[in-house]
């Protein structure tokens, strides 16, 4: 095939794929008996729509319309346009294909970035019986990546306390915030952790889900207490990618603590002194225990005082005041006491019972009717003990005193009365003891007239119990003969054990960014049996390059027995960088009965991982920079999160993106993108597909920033709006209408076309070739400087397409070129002999340009000439030699360089 | 489509455009390379059309990293194994480490290329996303309507006659309209280029220098119809007529071209710009009158597909590149009172397994205020991480390191691997 030929027939038919046809036979050449190997060629993707991780195959089918075999087949390697990436994996090797035969060509990748991607790939082969290159193509084919499924516990929410037996609710929460669907989502069986216990009732409802790209779905459990104490549930979900059939797995999220408490149950046991003597003032004892563990508030006795019950005799019990509601912890016991007259004697009870409300519940409680012992009461002799009493509720180890009032029933006054304690002074139970502090002095009582004893007692037991004293008392009366006052008891003393502070727990975020405010929680529980005052937790901050501002100062509190107290911090890290930090707390407090300072031993808290903010920035805007009319065509935006922290909800800011038009463009709307989860250090490609059906040709630019929220801080994330390049929708024909071609490379033969009025950009350089032969027709000879001087001229371009250009470099050679050949045209001539004039350099620059450039120059053109002609640059010893360098400057214009 | 096999297109066009002879330079130039104001900067920029493998600015990104590469023998048969073995050749062995967390590919830049240069070398990250040539080298060189060099050239200032120069035939991709007067001038022949700026030899018919402005002023005068009618076509002319009047007006400068050609292994008499030695001779020359920018491309085969081993691509760089890059950076980082900052790039790295086209790309630069050190480390998988900085901000890295009065680039995020 003649080589001229061919390149003319490809330039002319424009270089379609399979067009095979041989240039003009040679006759002296051997025709082939077959004809030509004619190649054609198709791409497809399989699957369209993949997700990320999984592979494409990418199929070229190749056929030969000829007759002659085609040898050596194979396709290019593919060029990848587009937001999305695939990273080959695997290509096919040669092969030759016979006459009307095909064969597929595979190439495999492994989807790597999402967005759209088209392979551009052509063929090669040789049909060795005609010595033919053969070439198709290229075409593209297009697949859909998709970032994979990503699935996501938002939460795990459920109630902040429950009792045993009760039934809790607990809903999870799972979104999907990649693109491809996710298919059969099933939260993982959750795992409880903690002190209490409960067991599965029912769920999760429902047992599986789909969820398109952005939705949620909740699954609910129903779960029933079956032990008091702490409980955390955690757990994941489990889910299948619609595009790969890969699992995805949504990693673990653990809920609040949930306090499971047994309810509060009120049981009450009352106890009356076991002698008394009429006329006595007695402290009946109340004691309520509340064997839950919930609270039980407002303890109160319903109704409001006791009864007296009398036993035998006429005695009988008047309570007049009421006492003050308490609260009553789970598992504490509060004594209390209700002070009463006596009259009569024989033998008297007293009957009561409380009622207080469920701290967890809100229900009432109410304990059993108590009945106390029988209290026998005599009558008084002369010396008669009225009253006999110690504190209801005594802390071990503390000091008390024990008060007796007598009074002197006959007509003579006493002398030397005093106490007279039995000889076991207490009755004692569990670990309660006592030991006296000192003696009591006798006293002096006149007729009728009482007298207070006060004796002072340490409690010396080794755990809580309770003590009752007994004691009679003794004096003389005047006539030296002996007066006793028979032996009563004392109300019942409850001795506890002190106050004793424990920090249960600090719960923290298990993740926050940088900069956060988080709140965390210190739970501070009273673990003795007395009333702790002026409770106040420490909270500290121990980490790395992490850390946190305290927020206000806690406020304190009382704490009885038994009770716990919530604190809340608000804290904001302000450490000096991303990494792990732990809380840690201690609490102190006063003992109410002895004004000692407690304190609770420190914890720390569950790491706290911090992480840098999540943080956006569209790191691709792009649509194709060409389109043709009534097309589709895609939109991508890629966004990357280049902090730590997941970036939630993750959208365009508008989307679709505004699109500015020009000219008859318009698009359709395109499908709704619906928001995405980026987790740190990752990208995800937003695409919108629109179709143009505008009227005519324009440009289209779209425009969009992003918004999305921390996960950790839900912090709003906004990225500013930027504009894509600018997109030119044409219609897909040349400048008469006609097909457009392609030239070597694929390259439009109209890209560089300039779109200008007439009559402008018609220019061109010439190119270097033409000079010497231009030089020759003007100045009758072909300078020295001119020959030789292609690679000067870069003679030819690099590429086919760029067109013959100037540089300083070839300007000065054309100058210099110019003036050597010049020089020998004003060598001879009369009118070269004297400097110019004005008048002989308009005629001669007149000349010199209608000769040198094939036209009649304007004045302006010439005067330019002439002025320099006769100029003082021109200033040359030689005439001729000034002419020469006129008529130079002519030859090195536009008019002589470019046509 | 169907063309004759072994056709060559140059052998048909070339039929009546001559063969370019060579204009002798006078062997008596004498050097004045000393005579630049202190500290003139100047930016080479090697650009090597196919693709600048990642292997030689961060080869520790490849170590361990074993691959394997299957063919199908037959349409439809069973794929079979090709190549299996490190990614890009690369082992332990093989990788050299610059410090700062900077690896090279020992057996080429850390063995051929100059100490000094190695002492000043960082790897530049450039995301552009772009895995198609033409549109890789259109962004690397310009933001679509501007020329990133030409905009380089014009922010740093200086008085020479040519501020941006491209040595060889090939012209970098994308528009190249003038900034601020300072357009592109193509340097293909030696002689002609110190011809024009005053070195050549002495010979009456060679035009007095004041002469020949003033004259090509008119030039320009007679001109300006035809140019202000094709704006865009003759746009070269009137950029050529206003650097060569430039190069006339300015001081002659002298150069001892045969010196400077013999230290790059060529002879003394060399003219042309086509190799690659010839074109690093020639922009040392550009160098040394001034010239702010010179762009030196290459097409010595980078788009090095399959070349899963490295073999190809190092044999390349170090048969094609090396010999004459190691004398140009030798001689211009020593040079007195010269700040040369060179950058290696490509259309985009290559990406694992078979050598195609990755997204990103991982430059070299080596130069005076250059710290050792990278922002250019990609991942096994020949990626960047998400949000590196983009084409733009390697120009601002190359403005800032030669400290150009100027930098419309914008921010420069590489700012670290820059010394005081």
């Amino acid at each position: 095939m003649n080589l001229k030929r061919s390149l003319l027939v490809t330039l002319l038919v424009g270089c379609t794929s399979n067009v095979g046809t041989p240039g003009p036979v040679d006759p002296e050449v051997k025709v082939p008996d077959k004809t030509p190997a004619v190649l054609g060629m198709t791409a497809s993707t399989t699957p369209a729509i993949v997700s990320v991780g999984q592979k494409i195959t990418l199929t070229v089918t190749v056929m030969n319309s000829g007759e002659a075999t085609a040898t050596q087949v194979v396709p290019t390697t593919p060029v990848l346009t587009g937001a999305g990436f695939a990273v080959l994996e695997q290509s096919p090797n040669p092969a030759d294909i016979a006459g009307a035969a095909a064969a597929d060509f595979t190439f495999v990748y492994l989807a790597t970035d999402s967005g759209p991607v088209s392979f551009e790939v052509g063929v090669e082969a040789v049909d060795t019986l005609h010595d033919l290159e053969l070439k198709a193509g290229p075409t593209t084919a297009s697949v859909i990546i998709e970032s994979a499924a990503m699935l996501m516990v938002e939460s795990l929410q459920a109630p902040a306390a429950a009792n045993v037996g009760e039934e809790l609710t607990v809903k999870m929460l799972v979104t999907n915030g990649g693109h491809a669907r996710a298919t059969t989502v099933k939260p993982e069986t959750l795992v409880l952790t903690g002190t209490g216990a409960a067991t599965l009732v029912l769920g999760p409802e429902p047992v599986s889900a789909d969820l398109a790209q952005g939705e949620t779905a909740t699954f609910t459990f129903r779960y029933r207490a079956t032990a008091a104490g702490s409980l955390v549930l955690s757990g994941g979900a489990r889910g299948t990618d619609a595009n790969s059939s890969l699992e995805v797995v949504a990693e673990s999220m653990s809920s609040a603590t949930v306090q499971l408490e047994t309810p509060a149950k009120l049981e009450v046991v009352a106890t009356l002194p076991a002698q008394l003597q009429r006329g006595m003032t007695v402290v009946g004892t109340v004691r309520v225990t509340n064997t839950g563990t919930s609270l039980a508030r407002r303890v109160a006795a319903n109704p409001a005082l006791p009864a007296s019950v009398t036993v035998s005799g006429d005695a009988v019990l008047t309570f007049a005041q009421a006492a003050l509601p308490v609260d009553v912890p789970g598992g504490a016991t509060v004594a209390i006491p209700f002070t009463a007259t006596l009259a009569g004697t024989g033998a008297v009870a007293m009957t009561v019972k409380v009622r207080g409300t469920d701290a967890a519940s809100n229900a009432d409680v109410e304990s059993a009717l108590a009945r106390s012992n029988d209290a026998t009461v005599t009558a008084p002799s002369g010396l008669a003990i009225t009253s006999l009493s110690l504190p209801t509720s005594i802390t071990r180890g503390q000091l008390f005193n024990v008060t007796m009032v007598v009074r002197n029933t006959t007509t003579g006054a006493l002398t030397g009365v005093r106490p007279m304690p039995a000889a076991t002074a207490f009755d004692v139970s569990g670990g309660a003891a006592a030991t006296a502090q000192g003696t009591v002095a006798a006293q002096d009582v006149a007729a009728g007239a009482t007298a207070t004893f006060t004796m002072s007692y340490r409690e010396s037991g080794t755990q809580g119990g309770t003590l009752v004293f007994n004691a009679g008392a003794r004096g003389t009366a005047a006539g030296g003969a002996t007066v006793n006052a028979a032996a009563v008891e004392s109300n019942l003393g409850v001795v506890v054990m002190a106050p004793a502070l424990v920090v249960e727990s600090i719960t923290v975020p298990a993740r926050i960014s940088r900069g956060q405010a988080f709140t965390a929680a210190v739970v501070v529980r009273n673990s003795g049996g007395a009333m702790a005052t002026q409770v106040s937790p420490t909270l500290d901050v121990v980490g790395g390059p992490t850390g946190a501002t305290a927020g206000a100062a806690q406020v304190p509190v009382d704490l009885a027995a038994g009770a716990r107290a919530t604190f809340s911090y608000a804290l904001t890290e302000n450490g000096t960088g991303a990494g792990s930090m732990r809380l840690t707390a201690s609490a102190q407090a006063i003992d109410e009965s002895s004004g000692e300072v407690v304190y609770a031993p420190q914890i720390a808290s569950p790491a706290v991982t911090v992480q840098e903010p999540a943080e956006l920035n569209i790191t691709a805007f792009t649509v194709p920079a060409a389109i043709n009319r009534g097309t589709t065509f895609a939109v991508s935006m890629t966004v990357a999160n280049v902090g730590q922290a997941t970036a939630m909800a993750v959208i365009a800011n508008p989307t679709p993106p505004t699109a500015t038009l020009t000219g008859g463009v318009q698009l359709t709307a395109p499908a709704a993108v619906t928001p995405l989860v980026i987790a740190g250090g990752a990208n995800v490609t937003f695409t919108w597909v629109y179709t143009e059906n505008g009227t005519a040709p324009g440009t289209v630019v779209f425009r969009a920033g992003v918004v999305g929220r921390d996960q950790n801080s839900n912090a709003t994330l906004t990225v500013a709006a930027r504009a894509t390049n600018s997109a030119s929708v044409s219609t897909p024909t040349g400048c008469n209408g006609s097909a457009l071609y392609a030239g070597f490379g694929g390259r439009s033969l109209d890209a560089d076309r300039l779109d200008r009025v007439v009559n402008t950009d018609r220019r061109r350089v010439k190119p270097y070739a033409m000079l010497p032969g231009e030089y020759q027709r003007v100045l009758n000879m072909t300078p020295a400087f001119i020959n030789g001087q292609g690679a000067t001229f870069n003679a030819q371009p690099a590429r086919w397409f760029e067109e013959q250009q100037l540089s300083a470099i070839s300007m000065y050679q054309a100058f210099t070129a110019s003036f050597q050949g010049c020089l020998t045209l004003t060598s001879t001539g009369a009118q070269y002999a004297a400097n110019p004039t004005a008048a002989t350099a308009a005629t001669e620059c007149t000349n010199f340009q209608r000769r040198f450039w094939s036209r009649t120059p304007t004045a302006a053109e010439t005067q330019a000439c002439v002025t320099f002609a006769t100029g003082t640059a021109n200033n040359d010893a030689a005439a001729r030699r000034r002419w020469a360098y006129a008529c130079a400057a002519v030859l090195s214009s536009a008019g002589f360089l470019t046509h | 489509m169907t063309i004759k096999r072994n056709f060559s297109r140059r052998t048909v066009l070339q039929a009546s455009a001559g063969v370019a002879g060579a204009t002798l330079l006078n062997g008596g130039l004498s050097s004045d390379a000393h005579a630049q104001a202190a500290d003139k900067p100047a930016v080479l920029i090697i650009n090597l059309l196919g693709g600048y493998n990642a292997l030689f600015s961060s080869a520790d990104s490849f170590l361990g990293v074993n691959i394997t590469i299957n063919r199908v023998a037959t349409p439809g048969g069973a794929p079979a194994v090709v190549y299996s073995g490190p990614a890009f050749g690369v082992q332990s062995a093989r990788v050299k480490n610059l410090g700062n967390g900077l690896f090279v590919d020992l057996p080429t830049y850390g063995t051929n290329l100059p100490a000094v240069a190695q002492a000043n070398m960082a790897a530049i990250g450039v995301s552009h996303g772009i895995t198609a040539h033409d549109p890789a080298r259109l962004a690397l060189m310009s933001n679509g309507t501007r020329s990133y060099a030409l905009m380089l050239a014009n922010a740093m200032g200086g008085n020479a006659a040519i501020k941006c120069a491209v040595v060889g035939g090939r012209l970098p991709d994308g528009p190249r309209p003038a900034e601020g007067g300072v357009s592109m001038q193509q340097i293909t022949n030696v002689a002609s280029t110190i011809a024009a700026l005053g070195g050549g030899p002495t010979d009456p018919q060679i035009p007095n220098r004041q002469t020949a402005a003033a004259a090509l002023i008119a030039a320009r005068s007679m001109s300006a119809p035809a140019i202000a009618e094709n704006a865009t076509s003759l746009s070269s002319v009137k950029n050529a007529l206003d650097t060569a009047i430039l190069a006339q007006q300015s001081a002659p400068q002298t150069f001892n071209a045969g010196a400077i050609a013999t230290a790059y292994g060529l002879p003394a008499t060399t003219t042309t710009v086509n190799s690659f030695a010839q074109q690093l001779f020639a922009a040392e020359l550009m160098i040394l009158s001034g010239t702010n920018v010179v762009i030196a491309n290459s097409a010595a085969g980078w788009d090095t597909h399959s070349d899963s081993d490295g073999a190809r691509v190092r044999n390349t760089m170090n048969q094609v590149i090396l010999p004459s890059l190691r004398v140009f950076l030798q001689r211009m980082m020593t040079a007195t009172g010269r700040n040369v900052t060179t950058l290696i790039c490509g259309d985009f790295a290559r990406s694992l397994p078979g050598s195609d086209h990755a997204r990103s790309l991982s430059t070299t630069v080596i130069g005076k205020r250059v710290r050792v050190g990278t922002t250019g480390k990609v991942s096994a998988s020949v990626q960047l991480p998400a949000g590196s900085p983009g084409v733009p901000q390697l120009w601002s890295y190359l403005a800032a390191a030669s400290r150009a009065p100027t930098n419309p680039f914008g921010a420069n995020p590489h700012n670290a691997l820059l010394l005081p």
